[in-house]
């Protein structure tokens, strides 16, 4: 049989697109230019009716054709804004790489900022004046607008949106969320994604989650998840009400999820529910590159796990969690039942997901045993698989929702309101660690 | 053994908070387990049960091109719960590898998901095949044995979805015999929930007239409750066909202004460049007001013309659309000759290349009176669309693809806006279009300022195109149906009264044609229609649009 890859996804390219560089912003300026982009685009002038046009009747021959007397003006159809912060070069790619490669839902307008530190190019100190004071760097930013096109699939029109991107040193950027502020498009939502480490720009992050109505980041990319969950947590008090948190390691856990749910949706295995005792989560064991402290992304991912796990149930935990070589256990107490339900974190090999999960595994006992398993398979699909002494083994594929951050952010830009279940999950995980 | 004291919450983030310590209001602890805690806050918060979904006539065009990789796409997606199963059902002699083999081409063809060895294999798992006639005991005796079967082996509970997808003259037999095997239960509205659940989908055509439709009901009655049948129009299950409710019950802008004191007229749109396509003879039983009018565009005109409902749910939206079908003023005797126009297509051009008449068909009787087009005008006479005319009309070898919903407002009632050359002026009314397909979406045509020294006024058109504003195409219509109809969902299927109500409006106007009225009218291919259909709404001073 024949496998149907579902191959490279596209990638956005921008068909129209100007650039200059300048002292500072100016949003008049910017949104001039986009009009333009967009009148250059669509093709024909809009309508003008000259004199001339009147007095030949060349008018009136045009409106026979009921369909040529219309002028035509596309009303694009805008749902977000998305602002994304780089702070340095592997930053920027990464988001670029992601927005860029967008494809069902993608923000109207992209604005792009980066701040980054190798950008600051200082004048040269002439070998004949060694006592000259200390050169000022040199400002600017480098400013491009884009009308990027995205191909939408077969017998489709493909999507358009707006990129503007501002780059520059830190001291040329200034106060980034002034930039951003006036190029956002109005009435509509603000997504701002945080693919930077939280500890680093705190000062940075809380502006611009103060400019957003809602906050994207990847805690995955903590230096050590056990301190970066606190963080985070500390983190959801600081931006307005108004303002909800999202984190692409717990959208990465959605499936997840949705399939541990799944084994117990039916009155049987629910009781189950009251009989885990055991719970075996194998999450990606390889270090995040880029030396942050040498983290462990997957951990990340099996904590927010067990957070959802825990409060979704009623567990308590014990004790403190204990750290040895093969990872973490933690220890609960189940609401209803007399025994303890232990929490496994251990550490596995996942090629195809670098920052996730590898397997759970749910064991349950008593009056309702069963053992209900999720596995990521070598083709980055998962598979599941229950049995009870009641029901015979089952298992089957799902084609899970890919990982990589353009799908992830793509799931992100749909999500509306505040994620309750989110916020206690990771509240319940952070405070594992709390220390006393 | 004692719990560690947790540090406390802040403010604005609940204590952990589960249904087993801390259960819904009116809930006790035990009944907290009715529910599953773990599907709280997750988008899909609904899953169907496992169940096995059993496809009569599993052999045809329909499951291939859509039923099986709707399914797929389902099971591996949303996903379909474990065990799933499907059952097909046919004449042909195929063993269950047979069917596996046929379902994995119609899946790589037309499925969306990638269909991988992994995911393809697991999925096969779960499909089985019983050959047998359709009117012999013994095929459902082989069928009874099978599903006890799966049920054993695969846990799908005796939850039971049958599928119709034969020829409708099947349909008395199968059902009488799902009945009398005991396969099919009746199931009642108050019927005990933690009983497996029963259920029949049946596709258009619902009867081929008034009193077929009738007998079928009938039919169906005998063995299933009214909530257990599912008939399908695939127009419903279409994202535009739904979006057009929340065009207009989600924004305040419209409703107001939908009404005869600012509506002039509609049209309703549904025309294919397509001919029959071979399938003549399936073609001359029915004809394009069976096929096309008594469903789909009747189905278009409640969603443009029903009442708000309350809820959008199963009966509150059927039972307003029943309410503004029921407001339909059927044209009847002599009228039937003024409002409707029936057409065949002759040989002409489409798309540049020529193509050969209906009568030239394959399958199609010589001297045929089959319509391939239809134009009539119908009155809603309620409240809300006294005096409003809705214009109709449908065909086969028109000159596009297009279906799409016309609202053309009144004129202003004063246009302060003076011509000064007489030709300056384009004061056409507004118009809301709704496109259903292709090119999804919505567009208004109003009045704007040509930029100059001079007050002259130009129709400009805006759009709003789906596909700018959402990337993802949407599921297929069947997989949101097949998929409603597993979770019990009848919002978007038929209900008996509306069949019947439906086929009552049409039901007059193919007496009528039966006795002469409106004679057939040849148009070419490639054309809008006869000119006959032209004169139909010229007469109440208006045109066709040109979509």
């Amino acid at each position: 049989m024949s496998v149907v890859a579902s191959g490279e996804q596209p990638v956005a390219k921008p068909i129209l697109s100007v650039s200059w560089r300048a002292r500072s912003v100016d949003a008049g300026a910017v949104n001039k230019q986009l009009s333009q982009l967009w009148a250059e685009l669509n093709g024909p002038k809009p309508l003008r009716v000259t004199r001339s046009a009147f007095q030949t009747g060349s008018l009136a021959a045009h409106k026979q054709d009921g369909q040529a007397s219309q002028a035509h003006v596309l009303a694009r159809a805008n749902t977000v804004n998305l602002i994304a912060v780089a702070r340095n070069g592997a930053q920027a790619r990464r988001i670029e790489n992601a927005v860029f490669r967008l494809t069902h839902h993608y923000p109207s307008r992209a604005v792009i900022l980066i701040s980054d530190p190798a950008q600051e190019v200082h004048q040269r100190r002439l070998p004949s004046e060694p006592d000259a004071p200390t050169p000022e760097p040199l400002s600017g930013l480098d400013i491009r607008i884009s009308l990027m096109e995205q191909d939408a699939g077969s017998n489709r029109s493909p999507v358009r949106f707006e990129c503007v991107t501002v780059e520059g040193s830190p001291s040329s950027m200034g106060n980034p969320v002034s930039l951003a502020t006036p190029l956002l498009v109005p009435e509509l939502p603000v997504f701002a994604w945080w693919p930077g480490d939280l500890v680093v720009d705190q000062g940075l992050f809380r502006d611009i989650a103060d400019l957003a109505d809602r906050v994207i980041v990847d805690t995955s990319r903590l230096g050590d998840a056990t301190r970066g969950l606190p963080l985070l947590a500390r983190l959801l008090d600081q931006p307005r009400p108004e303002t909800f948190l999202s984190d692409m390691a717990w959208r990465r856990l959605t499936d997840w999820r949705n399939l541990i749910a799944q084994f117990f949706d039916g009155a049987d295995t629910r009781r189950s529910l009251e009989w885990i005792s055991e719970v075996t989560i194998g999450y990606a064991m390889e270090p995040i590159g880029g030396g942050q402290g040498g983290g462990l992304p997957g951990l990340t991912a099996g904590l927010l796990l067990t957070g959802w796990l825990a409060t979704r149930l009623g567990w308590r935990p014990l004790q403190q969690p204990d750290r040895t070589h093969l990872g973490l256990r933690v220890v609960f107490q189940g609401p209803h039942r007399n025994h303890p339900v232990i929490v496994r974190l251990k550490p596995e090999h996942v090629a195809a997901d670098p920052v996730g999960l590898g397997s759970v595994v749910i064991d349950a006992i008593g009056d309702a045993p069963g053992e209900f398993k999720v596995e990521r398979t070598e083709s980055n699909e998962l598979m599941t698989t229950s049995e009870t002494p009641n029901m015979p083994r089952v298992s089957r594929i799902v084609h899970g929702l890919p990982t990589d951050d353009a799908h992830l952010l793509e799931a992100e830009l749909q999500q509306f309101g505040r994620d309750r279940i989110f916020e206690e999950s990771l509240a319940f995980a952070s405070d594992l660690f709390a220390r006393r | 053994m004692t719990s560690i004291d947790l540090p406390a919450r802040r403010n604005d983030v609940r204590a952990p908070s589960t249904l087993l310590d801390n259960p819904l209001p009116g809930l006790t602890t035990g009944d907290a387990l009715e529910i599953n805690p773990l599907r709280i806050g997750q988008q899909l918060e609904r899953m169907p049960d496992p169940c096995v979904m059993v496809i009569f006539g599993v052999t045809g065009d329909l499951t291939a091109r859509k039923l099986m990789p709707a399914l797929y796409d389902l099971a591996l997606t949303y996903p379909l719960p474990e065990g799933f199963s499907i059952v097909g059902v046919s004449h042909r002699s195929w063993s269950d590898d047979d069917f596996r083999n046929q379902m994995r081409d119609a899946v790589l063809k037309s499925a969306r998901t990638p269909v991988t060895p992994e995911g393809w294999e697991a999925f096969s798992r779960g499909l089985f095949y019983v050959q047998g006639d359709f009117k012999a005991p013994e095929t459902y005796a082989s069928l009874a044995d099978r599903l006890e079967r799966i049920d054993q082996e695969r846990r799908t509970g005796g939850n039971r979805l049958f599928y119709l997808a034969t020829s409708p003259s099947f349909f008395p037999a199968i059902i009488e015999h799902l009945g009398q095997s005991g396969i099919a239960q009746r199931q009642e509205l108050y019927a005990d929930p933690d009983q497996p659940w029963h259920r029949v989908v049946v596709e258009k055509p619902f009867g081929h007239d008034l009193v077929s439709a009738r007998q079928l009901i009938q039919d169906m009655a005998a063995v299933f409750s009214e909530q257990q049948i599912y008939r399908i129009d695939h127009y419903l299950g279409k994202e535009t066909v739904q979006n057009v409710l929340a065009f207009r019950f989600a924004n305040i802008l419209f409703e107001p202004v939908f009404n005869r004191s600012y509506i002039d007229h509609i049209q309703i749109t549904a025309a294919e460049a397509i001919g029959v396509e071979g399938r003549g003879s399936y073609y001359e039983e029915a004809g394009a007001l069976r096929d096309m009018v008594q469903s789909h565009l009747l189905q278009l005109l409640t969603v443009v013309a029903m009442e708000p409902p309350a809820f959008f749910n199963g009966n509150a939206v059927r039972d307003e659309k029943v309410k503004v079908l029921r407001s339909v003023v059927p044209p009847q005797g002599p009228r039937v000759a003024l409002e409707t126009v029936r057409g065949q297509y002759g040989p002409g051009f489409v798309g540049g290349e020529p193509v050969k008449g209906y009568i030239s068909e394959r399958g199609v009787q010589p001297g045929s009176t089959t319509e391939t087009f239809v134009a009539l005008k119908l009155h809603v006479d309620n409240w809300r669309w006294a005096d409003v005319p809705f214009y109709l009309r449908t065909g086969k070898r028109l000159p596009r693809r297009v279906t799409e919903i016309a609202i053309t407002f009144k004129h202003v009632p004063h246009m302060m806006f003076q011509s000064l050359t007489g030709h300056d002026l384009d004061a056409a009314p507004n118009v809301i279009t709704m496109r259903i397909q292709p090119d999804e979406g919505i567009a208004l045509r109003f009045a704007a300022k040509v930029p100059g020294p001079t007050t002259q006024l130009r129709n400009v058109r805006m759009d709003f195109f789906y596909g700018s504003a959402f990337g993802e195409a949407g599921p297929d219509a069947y997989e949101r149906l097949l998929l409603d109809a597993m979770l019990g969902d009848p919002t978007l299927f038929q209900r008996r009264d509306e069949v019947e109500t439906a086929w009552g409006i049409v039901q007059p106007i193919l007496d009528a044609w039966e006795e002469g009225v409106s004679p057939i009218r040849i148009y070419p291919a490639g054309t809008w229609g006869p000119e006959e259909a032209d004169d139909l709404i010229r007469e109440d001073g208006r045109e066709w649009r040109r979509p």
